[in-house]
């Protein structure tokens, strides 16, 4: 009876003593969930120069491009020239080009088309409807008068300029 | 008036569009123009440029117009201005005060040299004056 009653501990025994392995076994984490990590690397191009493809011809050229994203590019020093009649020319101190959207996001910018020249503390320009269009405040000459004023649109397919706020005009010498 | 330095126009409104094909500049909201010692105000001012764009040939004013110079003052419900001849044509309703002579009628011209027409159809009111030299004496046609 002595036998068999020890070889039933034995048993309990080495059955309890594998719980805690079969625990561990069976609470160890699946393998970790495939997530989609962006890889981008920033990348930085000197004498960055972008041609356009679409209708509008236009080139985009700076001394220093970093890719932030695929198709968010910091520009230094950007000068963008739309080969229209009359030819527009935009230079900034720094731009942030979104290729997707076509729009320049620029900063300290100047605007030169025909007679016209605009300058800005920062405003964006839509590249398809060539038109650039700020909320802080603007210079704008044209020929014989100057106009300064805040929350300013150059339209230059229309060939207009609107100035919504605060505006101040001089027309040299009548 | 050779050699007279020409006068600078400036305007202040709330808003501006200028369209460089019509050549032409709409201000919109409490708009103050001056030219020299003119000053114009009113709800609306178109300038109407040149065809090469260089210069003014007219300014309109619509909506509360009140015109102020040296020679006097005029309302009426349509203003127009030359700014080269520095001559107003007060339009519809219009009236002129100068000094304690008060014009009114449908349409006044006024000149620089302080010279007015006074045109009047619906009051059948013509009046001509002439401005008074200095020291009085009026200076008769």
């Amino acid at each position: 009876m002595n036998r068999s009653f020890f070889y039933k501990v034995a048993l309990v025994l080495v059955a309890l003593s594998l719980v805690p392995l079969v625990i561990f076994l069976s609470r160890r984490e699946g393998p970790p969930k495939k997530i989609s990590v962006k890889v981008h690397q920033r990348q930085t191009v000197e004498n960055f120069v972008l041609n356009s493809t679409g209708e509008e011809k236009w080139v985009l050229k700076s001394p220093l491009a970093v890719f932030k994203e695929r198709n968010l590019i910091e520009l230094q020093s950007p000068v963008l020239k739309v080969f229209r009649d009359p030819p527009i020319v935009i230079e900034a101190e720094r731009a942030l080009f979104d290729r997707e959207k076509g729009e320049l996001r620029v900063v300290k910018v100047k605007l030169k088309s025909g007679q016209l020249f605009g300058a800005s503390q920062e405003g964006t320009y839509f590249v398809g409807r060539e038109f650039f269009t700020t909320n802080s405040g603007c210079f704008i000459k044209i020929r014989s008068s100057t106009t300064t004023g805040k929350n300013c649109t150059l339209k230059f397919k229309e060939r207009e300029v609107i100035i919504s706020q605060d505006v101040r005009t001089l027309i040299d010498g009548e | 008036q050779r050699g007279k330095p020409k006068l600078p126009v400036v305007i202040e409104a709330q808003k501006l569009t200028y369209n460089d094909v019509q050549k032409r500049a709409v201000y919109v909201g409490n708009v103050v123009a001056q030219h020299g010692k003119t000053i114009l105000n009113g709800d609306k001012l178109i300038i109407y440029f040149t065809k090469d764009g260089k210069e003014i040939k007219k300014i309109v004013v619509m909506g509360n117009i009140h015109i102020k110079s040296e020679k006097g003052e005029g309302w009426c419900d349509q203003l127009v201005y030359y700014p080269a001849q520095e001559k107003a044509v007060l339009i519809g309703n219009a009236k002129l005060k100068q000094g304690k002579n008060i014009l009114v009628g449908d349409r006044i011209v006024a000149y620089k040299s302080g010279r007015v027409e006074v045109v009047g159809q619906k009051r059948r009111v013509k009046t001509v004056i002439f401005p008074e030299e200095k020291g009085g004496e009026s200076k008769r046609p």
